[in-house]
């Protein structure tokens, strides 16, 4: 078995150095990409959105007046699934970033497809729920919970359904060869905003659906 | 931090591309993947156990599992935890921000009155938590440290 070797050190500017760093960007001040200290910024801003949702949704479940209510519609079962489906995904990131990082962009790819499969999937399973959920007597309108319950998970649908469009982009930029592996850092804050879609949904699943 | 030759790519005898093995790296992924689960289950057995239980009581231990896996999924698959300290304050700030700010307002609206103030005393608890997890660890940033990274490292 032979070996071909690549370079994977990151800590050393290029031969190019002066006109930008280890990942193809421009030097900055901070000695850190101005894209990922950006993608960081964002999702702090996040916490916040989702927070005020969370908070919201809080507030309000417990103050309508007529039903459905949350124990009357919520199947656990399904939406375990689904947060099984959202888990995985974050194991197929991270194995994509990790692919691109050893230069390996067939597997990066596949990576890349079975992330925004599953977060199809998940995308999917969230549509099925919102029309059960519809059929049962909950709208939009029906009362605080419903309000509250679909603009929370909604944006969270709308966050997900985002992310699968920029791993799309991503595997359509590998296959024309635009990303290699010194622009892995753009894998990388895909990535993060990948992951923390999953994190949200994480407190969203315990916080909204598990605790009564 | 010193540069490494790490095999990227392998091929067999007839010289057809097999593909790099999983690293160890990759493997740390797998575990951490697998107690996700492992916290998920738990906290599904423990929801369906909620209806013998009391309220505040069964919130607490849901709330410290979530909290696990969050910081798991943060620290490793986000490398927050070797990732630039900027980086790091700067989410922990808005997560921070958040957990106190809505915190306060869910307080405000009597929204903890049931289960006493000690589910705010547990939030406080987690956020301090989190902020002392993430720590430190200045230098070492995402991307560099691959020592463990490679089939010649197992």
């Amino acid at each position: 078995m032979t070996a071909a070797t690549v370079d994977i050190d990151h800590t050393h500017a290029p031969a190019s150095a002066g006109h930008g760093d280890d990942h193809g960007h421009h030097a900055t001040a901070t000695g850190i990409s101005n894209e990922k200290v950006a993608m960081w910024a964002f999702l702090g801003s996040e916490c916040l959105l989702f927070g005020a949702l969370i908070a919201t949704y809080l507030v309000y479940k417990g103050r309508s007046i007529n039903g459905p209510f949350p124990k009357d519609i919520y199947d656990i079962p399904f939406t375990s699934a689904s947060s099984f489906i959202l888990l995985m995904s974050s194991l197929t990131m991270v194995l994509a970033v990790s692919s691109i990082e050893r230069n390996d962009h067939k597997r990066l790819r596949l990576w890349l497809t079975v992330t925004a499969l599953l977060g199809a999937s998940f995308i999917a399973g969230q549509i099925y729920e919102f029309t059960a959920f519809v059929r049962e007597g909950l709208t939009l309108k029906t009362n605080l919970f419903g309000s509250s319950f679909f603009v929370l998970t909604g944006f969270h649908g709308v966050h997900v359904t985002l992310g699968i469009l920029m791993l799309l982009s991503l595997v359509n930029l590998s296959r024309r060869g635009k990303i290699t592996q010194a622009k892995a850092e753009t894998v990388e804050i895909v990535g993060l905003y990948w992951h923390f879609v999953d994190v949200v949904w994480i407190v969203i699943f315990t916080v909204i659906y598990l605790i009564p | 931090m010193s540069a490494e030759q790490l095999p990227a790519h392998y091929f067999d005898e007839k010289g057809e591309y097999i593909g790099p093995a999983f690293t160890a790296r990759d493997k740390q992924y797998l575990k951490i993947f697998v107690v996700l689960l492992m916290l998920t289950g738990a906290e599904v057995g423990l929801s369906y156990t909620s209806l013998e239980t009391k309220k505040a009581a069964f919130a607490l231990p849901m709330l410290a599992l979530a909290f696990i896996k969050f910081v798991l999924v943060a620290g490793y698959f986000m490398h927050l935890r070797l990732d630039s300290p900027l980086m790091r304050r700067l989410f922990i700030m808005g997560a921070v921000l958040a957990g106190f700010c809505y915190s306060a307002v869910l307080s405000a609206v009597g929204q903890f009155r049931g289960a006493g103030h000690w589910i705010v005393y547990l939030g406080v608890a987690l956020v301090l938590l989190f902020v002392w997890v993430f720590r430190g660890n200045d230098g070492v940033v995402m991307g560099v440290d691959h020592g463990d990274a490679g089939p010649g490292a197992h």
